[in-house]
């Protein structure tokens, strides 16, 4: 394990010197947790620290802190450097990307807040050359956070992928997770009676309610990719058209696929709409073999769309 | 010996304690673990180190024309940040999924920076997240080599593995990073050819970044630069003439239009509540494609030759599905 600068010591020790209130007590594992560290190397920084201080260093000018049984106890206050030492730019450029995954862009009035005071770092300096930006509504994904966290049910509308309307649904979030940008919410949902992952970009509104979810003991599977005991559907792609191992998560190809040939996959679905609409983009380059159900969707949604209004030139 | 990261933190209180202007030698007699018997320039080779690492660490250390330093309060601390209830939930979550995540390229400076702010990173609820599905640590370890070099400006050469296959060295200077659906990008000018180029960071192989005068930058970023005109939609890219086209979102689907486009072209009410997008478009096959795939709802409205290829489309569908 590489040796540990002084320097990335140092700017430890100062993020662990804001932290330190006078007269507090804290949990040295948790502290530790959050800095990263293992206990006993926190216990050795604190240690370090109760012999930092200024002139003369007598007891009173020293760091007043010392670990005993699993606690951080302070005995006083700090002699020096007692306010929060501001974000460097490094630690302002993660801030903002993280908040960019969260759906946070830099006119968002939390990431305007947060580097305004905490550091000389501006947002849309970091967005200029970094870009993590996720489609959420960061309001959707704050409520669906919040309904996870207490563990009160959110009333959601959602419009399924490639499905014509919209429903309106109490769900029981557990879990969110983002996956490849999109984030997520596992949920037991009560309209279909199951637990559901729901999409947080296909939900135009969410409401956290005060009515407490039910404890189901469901456990997170924190995975976007259909499996288990969903049913497989064959297509063939005609020939020069790429498996699209993006758009369709878990797709495997089965059958040719050489120079000029056609390609058999296979892929996993929960919704035949979605799935579907997803053939039906490729304008006849891509065939359902079976099942033949969505054989029988693709035909009826090319029917559909092709008696759209909209659909006439303009 | 005592430990350096002692004597920069004694030198970051004696700072932070002292209010006027102060030498370097009142540093060196007053704060502890700078030797007395230490010549002079051996001090002050310690000492301009020690401070370099207390502007790495956020303070920021000014010195006067007469020699003096102090320590700039207002540009060192922190002001109150008023955290709402769900701010901190969200900080939190988002937070600590992310230190889980290996592709993401900055946890060491992400744990600190929420450390500073809330004083704990423990997750709130199980929140997971995987920004990246391709050798998600090696894509992280990648970036944050990048990022590195890019905000030093300093040039860097790799192995890029094209989407043929073909592989070939280049020299490049990284401009900026981005990440779109599960891929982390580089967008930098290519030496050789004096272009900016979009490379996928999964297709690198060999990264190095250029260790001569690593102080003095390489390389000037353009004016204007901004990585996020390099992320395009999937019928944006290709190397046939660029065209406008007009997609209709119904009025049941105007609010995902945000989301979908990205940002990208302009958007416009219609009379009925919907809204009109113009969006500048190269894969004619793709625009079809991206429409009917996000529909229903979202209609390809001009040009003309994209609706008939639609309805064209439309019938080999329905014709090899008879």
């Amino acid at each position: 394990m590489p040796r540990e600068s002084a320097a990335g010591k140092a700017r430890r020790l100062l993020a662990l010197l804001g932290t330190l209130e006078r007269d507090a007590e804290f949990d040295l594992a948790e502290l530790a947790g959050s800095l990263g560290v293992h206990p006993s190397t926190l216990a050795d920084d604190l240690s370090l620290l109760s012999m930092c201080g200024v002139a003369p260093y007598a007891p009173g000018d020293l760091v007043p802190v010392y670990t005993e049984d699993g606690a951080v106890h302070v005995f006083g206050s700090i002699p020096a450097l007692d306010r929060t030492v501001r974000l460097t730019a490094e630690e302002s450029r993660a801030l903002a990307t993280a908040l960019q995954l969260a759906g946070r862009t830099a006119t968002d009035p939390l990431v305007v807040r947060l580097l305004e005071a905490t550091s000389e770092t501006d947002a849309a300096e970091v967005e200029r050359v970094i870009r993590a930006a996720s489609a959420t509504d960061p309001g959707i994904s704050a409520t669906l956070a919040r309904g996870a966290a207490s563990g009160a049910c959110v009333r959601i509308a959602y419009r399924t992928a490639g499905s014509e309307e919209e429903t309106e649904r109490v769900i029981e979030p557990y879990s969110l997770f983002n996956e490849r940008g999109a984030w997520y919410a596992e949920s037991y949902c009560r309209l279909a009676d199951g637990p559901r992952t729901f999409r947080l970009d296909r939900v135009r509104e969410a409401e956290l309610l005060e009515e407490r979810s039910v404890g189901r003991g469901l456990a997170p599977a924190g995975t976007a990719v259909p499996s288990g005991a969903l049913p497989v559907a064959r297509i063939r792609l005609a020939p020069g058209t790429a498996v699209p191992e993006r758009d369709w998560p878990g797709v495997r190809v089965v059958a040719g696929g050489g120079e000029g040939e056609a390609t058999e996959v296979e892929v996993a679905f929960a919704g035949t709409a979605w799935l579907a609409r997803q053939v039906l983009s490729y304008l006849g380059d891509a065939e359902v073999l079976a099942p033949e159900e969505l054989r029988d969707a693709v035909r009826g949604l090319a029917v559909r769309e092709r008696e759209r209004p909209d659909t006439t030139t303009t | 010996m005592p430990d350096p990261a002692e004597r920069i933190i004694n030198l970051a209180m004696f700072l932070a304690d002292t209010r006027t202007p102060v030498t370097a030698e009142r540093i060196r007699l007053e704060v502890e673990g700078y030797g007395s018997d230490q010549d002079e320039a051996a001090f002050l080779r310690m000492f301009e180190r020690d401070k370099d690492d207390l502007r790495a660490a956020g303070l920021v250390v000014d010195s006067t024309a007469d020699g003096r330093y102090l320590l700039d309060a207002s540009r060192s601390f922190c002001s109150e940040v008023p955290l709402s209830a769900e701010d901190e939930l969200a900080l939190r979550a988002v937070g600590a999924a992310l230190l889980d995540d290996p592709a993401f390229p900055f946890p060491a400076e992400l744990r600190r920076a929420i450390h500073k702010l809330t004083g704990v990173v423990a997750p709130p609820a199980p929140v997971a997240v995987r920004v990246a599905d391709e050798e998600p640590d090696v894509q992280g370890a990648t970036v944050a080599e990048l990022a590195s070099a890019s905000a030093r400006r300093k040039r860097v050469t790799y192995d890029y593995t094209n989407a043929a296959g073909a592989s070939r060295p280049h020299e490049v200077e990284p401009l900026g990073l981005f990440l779109r659906d599960g891929r982390w990008y580089l967008v930098g000018r290519d030496v050789s050819i004096d272009e900016v180029r979009v490379y996928a960071v999964s297709r690198m192989a060999a990264l190095s970044v250029h260790a001569a005068r690593p102080k003095t930058p390489d390389f000037e970023v353009p004016d204007g630069f901004d990585v996020g005109s390099f992320i395009g939609l999937p019928f944006q890219y290709g190397a046939t003439p660029a065209f406008e086209a007009t997609i209709r979102f119904a009025p049941g689907r105007a609010w995902s239009a945000p989301a979908l486009t990205g940002g990208r072209g302009t958007l416009a009410e219609a009379p009925d509540g919907g809204l009109l997008w113009r969006i500048t478009a190269r894969d004619e096959r793709a625009v079809l494609r991206w429409a009917l795939a996000h529909g229903p709802g979202i209609d390809i409205v001009a040009p003309a030759r994209l609706v008939t290829a639609l309805a064209g489309g439309l019938e080999r569908a329905e014709a090899a599905h008879a």
